[in-house]
């Protein structure tokens, strides 16, 4: 079903176009970006039930105007035209040359393109977000909870949880006009276990566009979550050194993202904060990865026609065949880099800047089997669960933690289980060293992503099982 | 439209309570590439937080739902009566066992100031921009630095009669310091959030910053060793610290997940380091000071554990009424105790002293802590060298009996707590 669009921005239309006529005339650039993003997040816990707004809801504006000085942007909820204006003059003229009296700026040769453009895109779920019903969502979602409860002795906690979202943006300059409509929805289920001395948790989601039809994904992944739960509690600590390893899909998608993604953000180039500037058209990893991001790469959480400059969606190579082809690419940097945005520019939300963020990142599928990666180790660990990550785009050292690594030894599974897992390294160092990956592409968009330790954006990330080597504690 | 929100929720009989948070912020932001100026914006936003309860019964069993709502302030009427009435049915079906809501006493501590820091920033940015881009003693720059002065307030109206008005100050910056000379070049990056534009603090940050920057530019990658003494400074004395705070919260109590028993001894006999925390709703540096909680309960500071023994409970009105203890209200800045010895005494034979981490990971739950380090200092037999890349791996609960806390509390985001923790025996991973 064709999700309805947002009567909030249509009405709001006329208004903020007569915001860029009455300001055309006095900057080289203007533009406005208006979101409107609605939904709900029903979870049941064994402790209580909550509905909350999705984290993503706002409702606000972004005007962008550009002189010969630079870029100022005012972001504003209130929508009065004539006050918008007025402050948007205040910000970009007496603000602007406050800070720029006796200090220097960044130096724009050009403006933003603004070819003339006209989108409309409209997304589609089966039960549209906000007409979903609580009543039967809650029910489910109580029903999953109680069933998993009961039979998993250990589970003290046990938590089944749905999250719908629709975005709606339109954004205006004087030759674009674009809009779109899109819904996406995550399940997650998260469950901790006790032995009366320690606890251990576990979680599992699932995602993609649409709304709350993702619902009937709950129950596998709250009783897996459970089975995981409780297995942890035997888990041990691994012994730290430099292994053999299996990356789940999961946590693939984890070292794609932290490990090497963020240092193919470009407006990390325009910093000198990338390593990879150095690495252009130059072998990064082996032949064996190739990696993708772009809002028209995959049908994930962050699949948009447009970014939050306007930009139209791309499906970006990063790394073909080993090789660094290609970064990542929001409007600024893309001017200064004289390159061409790959619709990468995102906000947290309208009150932030836009920064060259990624979208749905994946390592490509491989041929190789699962069971042939685990016959060819003598010693490692399957690496399972991503806990947590940390970018270094400049050194290129690695964080991200595994809840837990599975143990093998001659070609088998042990049964022996670690946790939790810190890989650490070397960025090039463990993409040169993954030699096999499976054809079971996964990705999953539960989670935000933050630029240093703040701006969250919704993202999936993924790729398949890859076989690799790392160093493990 | 606060008064119209009030009103729409009144005049609907399903509703039992609310509570309504109204955040009112305005901010300039500077972004800089070096010493140049990039972007600069400023941001007007107004925003109400609606917690709608309804309370009914089922099967001779009362309970009170709740639906959380945002409202923007270019909600028409009609949109904001629709979003009510969308909480307000689904709440209904929301089965959380009865409780009530605090009633307000009107008993506040006393206010924290209010800064406006906008103004502020126009008024004394060539003092700022000194501190920031003024000459340090090392060879590390600054590579870009973000700034987001805010002046901010909150108010807090509940249908109990609670209506406090607080401010919330919040000057954040964002700093990457980078050093190009070494055999690789090697950046750090950190978010700092102070109350206001406090120049002696920012510029002592600054050249911390650099000072470290330039030794992860002299470090080399982390050997593995077997057991060494860890002394972790920096935010991540405040991240494991907290573990405390989290376990001796309701919720966690009451789901069985953690063991914090009031009155009872929460950590072992054998520990070498007593253990005393106080909540403080006054911490006046701290962004997260506020005298009231988002259920209007007007908040007080309490002590949590006293000499390692749960005094309190951190408690919401919900949980402490099923729990059938004290509700103290949920109080985030927090004092620990220091120890008795400084820091030197323990910088003595083989050591690590671990500055900077990638992102340190204090597991809640479980009490599991670790992660990589971008920059270490480490003693071996006299000599001094700069580590990066390794990576520790513990459990809280594992390392009580050799851990010990440093003399001299130090003022981070939320706490004052030691300068440093010291735990022998540790294993450090590495090439």
């Amino acid at each position: 079903m064709q999700l309805k669009t947002s009567a909030f921005l249509m009405r709001q239309k006329e208004t903020l176009k007569a915001i860029i006529d009455a300001l055309k005339n006095e900057f080289r650039f203007v533009s406005i970006l208006g979101t409107d993003v609605f939904g709900t997040s029903y979870s049941v816990m064994t402790s209580g039930i909550h509905v909350r707004p999705s984290p993503a809801t706002e409702r606000g504006f972004v005007l962008r105007v550009m002189q010969d000085t630079g870029f100022s942007e005012y972001s504003f909820n209130v929508v009065d035209s004539d006050h918008v204006c007025r402050r948007m003059r205040e910000i970009a003229g007496e603000d602007r040359a406050r800070f720029l009296k006796t200090h220097p700026a960044v130096v724009y040769d050009r403006a933003p393109a603004d070819e003339s453009k006209t989108l409309v895109h409209i997304g589609e779920a089966e039960i549209l977000p906000g007409e979903e019903d609580p009543e039967a969502i809650l029910a489910e979602l109580t029903d999953v909870h109680d069933r998993v409860k009961e039979k998993y002795a250990q589970v003290v906690q046990v938590m089944a949880a749905i999250e719908v979202t629709q975005v709606n943006k339109m954004f205006l300059s004087p030759n674009r006009d674009l809009y779109q409509s899109y819904a996406y929805a995550n399940v997650t289920a998260m469950a901790a276990a006790s032995d009366g001395q320690s606890v251990k948790t576990d979680y599992l989601t699932k995602s993609g566009t649409g709304g709350a039809e993702w619902l009937k994904g709950i129950e596998p992944i709250a009783e897996e979550a459970a089975r995981r739960a409780e297995e942890l509690l035997k888990s041990e600590k691994i012994d730290p050194g430099t292994y053999d390893i299996i990356c789940t899909p999961d946590f693939t998608g984890l070292i794609a993202h932290e490990a090497f993604g963020h240092g193919a953000e470009m407006d990390m180039f325009v910093k000198q904060r990338a390593k990879g500037a150095e690495y252009f058209n130059k072998r990064i990893a082996s032949d064996a990865v190739t990696m993708h991001d772009g809002a028209a790469s995959c049908d994930e959480v962050a699949s948009y026609a447009f970014d939050d400059e306007g930009n139209l969606a791309c499906d970006t190579v990063i790394i073909d065949s080993g090789i660094f082809v290609q970064g990542m690419c929001d409007e600024l940097s893309a001017l200064l880099l004289d390159i061409k945005p790959t619709g990468n520019g995102r906000r947290d939300s309208w009150k932030r800047k836009a920064y060259t963020r990624m979208t749905n990142t994946f390592f490509a599928p491989g041929d190789n089997s699962l069971d042939e990666m685990i016959r060819g180790i003598d010693h490692g660990y399957i690496l399972e669960g991503a806990t947590s990550g940390m970018e270094d785009p400049k050194n290129w050292g690695i964080q991200c933690v595994a809840t837990k690594g599975r143990e093998i030894v001659d070609g088998r599974l042990t049964g022996r289980i670690v946790s939790p897992v810190y890989l650490t390294g070397y960025v090039p160092d463990l993409l040169a060293s993954i030699t096999a990956s499976s054809p079971d592409l996964k990705l999953s968009g539960a989670g935000y992503c933050g630029k240093g330790w703040k701006e969250w954006v919704k993202v999936s990330t993924g790729g398949s099982h890859i076989k690799a080597k790392g160093i493990l504690n | 439209m606060l008064h119209v929100i009030q009103q729409q929720l009144e005049r609907n009989a399903k509703v039992s309570a609310w509570t309504i948070k109204e955040d009112r912020s305005r901010s300039k932001e500077l972004f800089f590439i070096q010493n140049k100026l990039d972007m600069n914006r400023a941001v007007d936003a107004l925003e109400y937080h609606v917690c709608i309860y309804v309370d009914f019964e089922e099967d001779e069993t009362r309970y009170k739902g709740d639906a959380n709502i945002l409202i923007s302030a270019s909600d028409s009427e009609q949109e904001i009566a629709s979003k009510i009435e969308k909480a307000v049915f689904a709440a209904g079906f929301v089965k959380n066992k009865w409780y009530d809501l605090p009633e307000d006493v009107g008993d506040s501590i006393p206010g924290l100031p209010l800064f406006d820091n906008v103004t502020d920033l126009k008024e004394r940015y060539d003092e700022l921009y000194d501190v920031l881009f003024k000459s340090y003693p090392y060879r590390s720059n600054i590579n870009s630095c973000e700034i987001f002065a805010t002046t901010a307030e909150q108010r807090i109206v509940t249908s109990k009669g609670c209506d406090i008005t607080y401010p919330r100050n919040h000057w954040m910056f964002e700093l990457v310091t980078d050093d190009n000379k070494g055999k690789e070049p090697v950046e750090i990056f950190n978010d700092y959030d102070l109350t206001n534009m406090d120049l002696e603090q920012i510029e002592s940050i600054v050249d911390r910053q650099l000072m470290e920057t330039e030794g992860r530019s002299l470090a080399v990658r982390n050997e593995k060793i077997e057991s060494i003494r860890i002394i972790l400074t920096g935010d991540s004395v405040e991240s494991l610290l907290e573990f405390y705070v989290t376990q001796a919260t309701d919720q966690m109590i009451y789901s069985n997940i953690s063991r914090v028993k009031k009155g009872e001894r929460f950590i072992v006999e054998e520990a070498k380091q007593s253990l005393t925390v106080t909540m403080n709703p006054e911490l006046s540096f701290s962004i997260h000071s506020k005298p009231v909680d988002e259920e209007g309960r007007r908040l007080k500071p309490y002590v949590l554990f006293r000499d390692g023994v749960a005094e309190n409970i951190r408690s919401s009105a919900r949980y402490s009424h099923y729990l059938g203890i004290a509700h103290t209200g949920m109080v985030q800045p927090f004092e620990v105790e220091a120890g008795d010895r400084p820091i030197d005494d323990y910088r003595t034979g083989n050591y690590l002293e671990l500055i900077a981490f990638s992102s340190f990971n204090m597991d809640s739950m479980s009490g599991d802590f670790g992660g990589e380090f971008r920059l270490g200092k480490l003693v071996q037999n006299g000599q001094i060298f700069w580590v990066t890349g390794g990576a520790i791996s513990e459990n809280i609960f594992d390392v009580q009996d050799r851990m010990v806390f440093t003399a001299r509390q130090i003022r981070r985001k939320k706490s004052l707590t030691p300068e440093a923790i010291i735990i022998d025996g540790v294993t450090v991973s590495g090439i």
